[in-house]
């Protein structure tokens, strides 16, 4: 168990490092098309007209990764003998994330 | 500790990173007559190309556009290289040479490389533009295809020796007992890493980068890097389930035996990006639920017979 | 040209230019170093065709030239790319397109002008309609011909690796 705490927090120092170096020594000159997306060399132009299915896929990862908080709940409270604490703490936390998602998206719409 | 250090964990990793993308870039170059990266370190063969791609990526500017959310756009690259790193958690890399020890190793190992697919599009989400959109559809869409013959090999092989990755180094190596789950295993993480004939998610003469276009600097370089990290767990994970590991030695020549194995299948999956060209979405989508899901259900049908046996 | 180049010429030499370094620039002194390095290694240029000079491009990345030698790898676009290369004529219209990527290429980034039109117009040299190279973006080398052949190509990104990145 040691080693795999000293993987996760070697492997997380070396990645926040990755971030830490362009920060501190990159050269950086801002400018617009920095800022904008990338559209193959094009200036972006035009305003979204309609909303794609594509733009609705947030609920997919969000249903694909909650999905699996609540069937861990499930495998946790049949196999713990029936310990009410983790699918509490699970469903809490898929619940808190799920009602701040809905609250943003009511919010935007 | 050794294992989280050493090996499977950071120092091998790092230089597999290092050595894998130099070696693509090799034998790529040889099968077209060409030299491939050479002049940075003449004498090696180019083997240094990697470390100066990887210093340029890291000192070059770190862009982070405004237009979409920047938060996730900067941080979804390292949970990207992160998730895909989890396996190596529970891949022993010799007898006992395990970070968690765990009877039921290849479930988690499975799981997590799952997982890893739902990281890559909410990064290619993030991004939020035309070519990482189409990027991101065509990983789920090749995920579909992938997904449930890579269970059915691996499910063929635990039928056979159980979940514990640890016991597959005794006995019969997999490849003996069920040939059918070793090519399934090949073609299926050929699709899973994206591969040649499979590199439709990120197919660069099409959609520019798949879901990498919008990184440059080190985001770039834990994005893209991530894949080959995956290549990585999933070469030892084939090594170890099909060629049994560290199987005749133990010890440090185990451990070299362990790299030989899974080197020698690395240089498989490369290969393929000169030989190869690529498919189409929908081949390979008809081959994941054609050929190959027949295949391995044959393969759990080898397996039972073994069992029967 | 400096001796701490790749292969290492002569191994004391190197280890006491890095203690020179060390002591006169510290920590910043030696990132510089690295990415000085392996900028000069890793010049990426992204795919621009503006003209016909493109040809001679394609035969840069091919099997008889093999840019790839000096680590130079042709990337699909600007986010990754840190070498631009000018391929030929630039029409006024095209000039907003060559500006636009060049701007997105993250720093620290390069220019080559390549081919007669680039350099000065070329056949289409006091066209209404055409711009030389340097008036839209800074250029750093210049590669002569119409067009340049691939060896002259090779050449101006050894020119870039010795002449610019050494002097960042």
């Amino acid at each position: 168990m040691v080693g795999a705490i000293a993987f996760l927090v070697l492997l997380a120092a070396g990645l926040a490092l990755l971030y830490a170096v362009p920060k501190l020594f990159a050269p950086r000159a801002k400018t617009k098309p920095k800022e904008l997306r990338f559209e193959a060399g094009n200036p972006p132009y035009g305003r979204l007209r309609r909303r794609m299915v594509i733009q609705y896929i947030r609920y997919v990862l969000a249903a694909a990764s909650f999905e699996a908080l609540a069937s861990l709940a499930l495998v946790a409270y049949s196999t713990a003998q029936q310990d009410l604490v983790t699918p509490l703490a699970l469903t809490a936390v898929v619940a808190g994330v799920m009602a701040a998602v809905g609250g943003d998206v009511w919010s935007h719409d | 500790m050794v294992a989280a250090v050493f090996f499977p964990g950071l120092i091998t990793m790092g230089l597999y990173l290092i050595l894998a993308v130099w070696a693509e870039r090799k034998l790529a170059a040889k099968v077209q007559w060409r030299y491939g990266p050479l002049y940075v370190s003449e004498k090696l063969g180019g083997v240094l190309q990697t470390v100066a791609d990887l210093l340029k990526l890291a000192f070059s500017e770190l862009v982070v556009p405004s237009y979409t959310n920047r938060a996730l756009f900067a941080a979804l690259p390292a949970v990207v290289f992160f998730v895909e790193a989890l396996p190596l958690l529970f891949i022993p890399g010799g007898p006992g040479l395990v970070m968690i020890p765990s009877g039921y190793g290849l479930l988690y190992v499975v799981a997590i490389i799952l997982i890893s697919t739902p990281a890559v599009v909410a990064m290619a989400w993030a991004e939020a533009d035309k070519f990482t959109f189409i990027g991101l559809l065509r990983e789920l869409l090749l995920e579909a295809a992938y997904e449930v013959p890579l269970v059915l090999s691996l499910l063929a092989m635990a039928l056979v020796y159980g979940t514990d990755l640890s016991t597959y180094a005794q006995g019969l190596p997999g490849i003996a007992v069920n040939p059918v789950a070793f090519f399934v295993y090949l073609v299926a993480t050929a699709m899973a890493t994206s591969r040649f004939p499979f590199e439709i998610p990120d197919a660069d003469a099409e959609i520019v980068l798949g879901p990498y276009t919008e990184y440059g600097s080190s985001l770039f370089l834990l994005a893209y890097g991530s894949n080959y990290v995956k290549l990585y767990a999933m070469a030892l994970l084939g090594a170890l389930v099909f060629l049994g590991g560290w199987a005749p030695l133990a010890g440090i020549a185990g451990i070299a035996v362990y790299i030989l194995k899974a080197s020698a299948l690395t240089a498989f999956w490369l290969l393929l990006r000169a030989v190869y060209p690529r498919m189409r979405i929908d081949q390979a989508l008809r081959l994941g639920w054609r050929e190959l899901l027949f295949l391995s259900a044959a393969a759990v049908g080898v397996s039972a017979l073994w069992r029967l046996w | 040209m400096t001796s701490a180049d790749g292969d290492g010429r002569a191994n004391g030499g190197v280890v006491s230019r890095l203690r020179r370094i060390i002591a006169e620039g510290g920590l910043r002194g030696l990132a510089s170093l690295a990415a000085r390095w392996g900028t000069k290694w890793s010049l990426w240029p992204p795919h621009l065709v503006t003209a016909c000079c493109g040809v001679e491009v394609g035969h840069l990345f091919g099997p008889a030239y093999d840019a790839e030698r000096y680590g130079a790898l042709p990337m699909p676009a600007a986010r990754h790319s840190n070498l631009l290369l000018i391929e030929g004529t630039i029409t006024m219209k095209m000039a907003k397109f060559v500006k636009w990527v060049y701007e997105q290429m993250p720093e620290p980034k390069f220019v080559i002008a390549m081919g007669a039109c680039a350099i000065k117009g070329g056949v289409f040299y006091g066209s209404y309609h055409m711009v030389p190279a340097s008036n839209v973006v800074p250029v750093d080398t210049y590669v002569a011909g119409c067009p340049p052949t691939p060896e002259a190509l090779l050449k101006a990104i050894e020119d870039v690796q010795r002449r610019r990145v050494e002097s960042l």
